[in-house]
């Protein structure tokens, strides 16, 4: 989060400054990428990129705080891994065996999970293996930043309804990290 | 590791949502919650851990899109010191694209013939625009279409209807000036080759000929017919003969030939055997009809005009008798002398008696 001086900050980038920019691409794109990672896993860093694209294009005509800053670009973002999904579908014919290892999205080995200290990576496959409205919520609640109603404007659901999805994807998230052996 | 009945089912105690909202709001469960919610806490604090470095691969891809699309602007590129030079060729460029545009913008204009007529006839020459007298519509002063409008041009002209209301006339004067000029101009259709053109009733060599008396086809001038722009007989007739100074206003005669020519007692355009009633000429009878003439081929006189009928209803005037006219009669010295001539009768009036006797011998 870039805190007070987002305004700033963002004036600057439209401006022109590269500093500017560096400074919002750096606050937000690490957030991206767990979130992608997620919703389009195998493709995260190529939606990636489509969504900067996306965004730099309009960068000049954006215009509020860093609440709708992060709101704006992970919408961005989940639009562009819907195309990429589809495209996916429409493209994808091969066998499951002849896909590249990084495509097939794997679940999390419980025991390297129960083995290692919970590290960013292990929590996002924990995440993975929720249901897909539960993980979105409970990485756009806690990665991107976002409150309930924005989640629920994204989604497309109700307030209520995000806020059940994440209350049982946090129950179900603890039990997978229970039976898999946690140590703390 | 404590054994925490728990952990070991791997279920989540129920608890309120409370402590789950400010989980997700804030990353940290509150003091009072219900214990088996710190693997959920774990995991979320996983989440948000800080970045990787592989987390920043496409940085590069990403800055240069920004730099393509909303990088900072080039620095300006500082402006050439103005010289004189090129002071003068930004001028001489102005000044030679604005020469360029007047030049074709009159060349359209005399291609489309609204030039003056001087100037078409330099753009017939010099760009092969067409014509003044083309372009205008008037004719092509070969003479076949002038030559009409010329012969109209005197009547018209005297009748008010000249270039100032008729349109045809407007248009011969505004492709070639002066009408009358270039009527003279104009050849006559059939004309001798070297004759001149058409002349108006009214010019000065239609009234000299006129004058002069000179027939037709006889004056130095030319044909009379063609100075003044009248058609012989056996022309198509379409103009009434006018000799000059005979125009009487307001009447412009019957058309050559197409005189039906009046038999005895009648007038044409009036009932059959009725005559009209005419002025009463001087010395006449008021009232009395007026018996015409039967036709000889003359044109028919106005009926403003003075006549004289025949029968003697009118008297001739008393006036002395003078060897003018071409018939006239010219006495002999013997009947000068004598009053009278043999054979010849003696107007009372004119040659009174001769009561002094002075004329001897008769």
């Amino acid at each position: 989060m870039v805190g007070d001086e987002f305004a700033a900050v963002m004036s600057a980038a439209q401006g022109g400054s590269e500093e500017a920019f560096s400074a919002l691409w750096h606050d937000v794109n690490p957030a991206l990428l767990r979130y992608l990672r997620v919703i389009a896993p195998g493709m995260a860093e190529d939606v990636a990129a489509e969504t900067w694209s996306h965004v730099v294009r309009r960068l000049t005509s954006f215009r509020g705080d860093e609440a709708a800053w992060r709101a704006w670009l992970f919408t961005t973002a989940r639009r562009r891994a819907i195309d990429a999904a589809r495209r996916a579908a429409r493209w994808a014919a091969a066998p499951l065996e002849e896909m590249a290892a990084e495509l097939i999205p794997a679940a999390p080995d419980a025991a390297d999970v129960a083995l290692e200290n919970i590290d960013t990576e292990a929590a996002i496959a924990l995440v993975s293996a929720l249901p897909r409205l539960q993980a979105e919520v409970i990485l756009l609640r806690v990665v991107a930043g976002l409150d309930t109603d924005v989640v629920a404007r994204l989604l497309g659901r109700s307030p209520g309804a995000i806020r059940v999805a994440a209350h049982r994807g946090l129950r179900r998230l603890g039990g997978n990290v229970s039976r898999a052996g946690v140590t703390l | 590791m404590p054994n925490l009945p728990w952990r070991a089912s791997g279920v989540v105690p129920p608890s309120g949502d409370h402590p789950l909202d400010v989980l997700l709001t804030n990353g940290q469960l509150p003091p009072d919650a219900a214990p088996g919610l710190e693997p959920i806490e774990e995991v979320l604090a996983a989440l948000r851990a800080g970045p990787s470095a592989s987390e920043f691969s496409g940085k590069a891809r990403a800055m240069a899109e920004f730099r393509g699309t909303v990088g900072l602007p080039r620095r300006p590129v500082p402006a050439q010191p103005w010289s004189l030079v090129t002071l003068r060729q930004r001028a001489g460029f102005r000044f030679a694209a604005a020469a360029a545009a007047v030049v074709a913008g009159a060349a359209a204009v005399a291609y489309t013939g609204s030039l003056p007529a001087p100037l078409q006839k330099a753009a017939h020459i010099a760009l092969a625009a067409p014509a003044a007298h083309v372009a205008a519509g008037v004719p092509d002063g070969t003479g076949r279409r002038d030559h009409g409008l010329c012969n109209a041009y005197p009547r018209a002209s005297q009748h008010g209807r000249g270039t100032e209301q008729g349109a045809a006339f407007r248009r011969l004067q505004k492709a070639v000036g002066n009408v009358a000029a270039h009527c003279r101009t104009v050849p006559h259709a059939g004309a001798a080759p070297g004759s001149t053109g058409l002349g108006g009733a009214g010019t000065s060599a239609g009234r000299n000929a006129a004058s002069q008396g000179h027939p037709a086809g006889k004056s130095p001038h030319g044909s009379l017919h063609q100075r003044l722009g009248v058609h012989s007989g056996h022309d198509s007739g379409h103009l009434p003969r006018v000799l000059p100074g005979s125009v009487t206003r307001g009447w412009p005669g019957p058309s050559a030939g197409q005189w039906p020519g009046p038999s005895a007692g009648q007038w044409p355009g009036s009932s059959a055997g009725v005559a009209p009633r005419l002025p009463a000429a001087h010395g006449a009878r008021p009232g009395a009809a007026l018996a015409l003439r039967p036709h000889t081929g003359q044109a028919a006189r106005s009926p403003h005009a003075r006549h004289r009928p025949s029968g003697g209803a009118m008297k001739r005037p008393a006036r002395a008798r003078t060897a003018l006219s071409p018939r006239a009669h010219v006495p002999s010295h013997r009947e000068a002398a004598c009053g009278s001539a043999p054979g010849t009768q003696r107007s009372s009036q004119s040659h009174p008696p001769d009561l002094s006797g002075q004329n001897g011998g008769c």
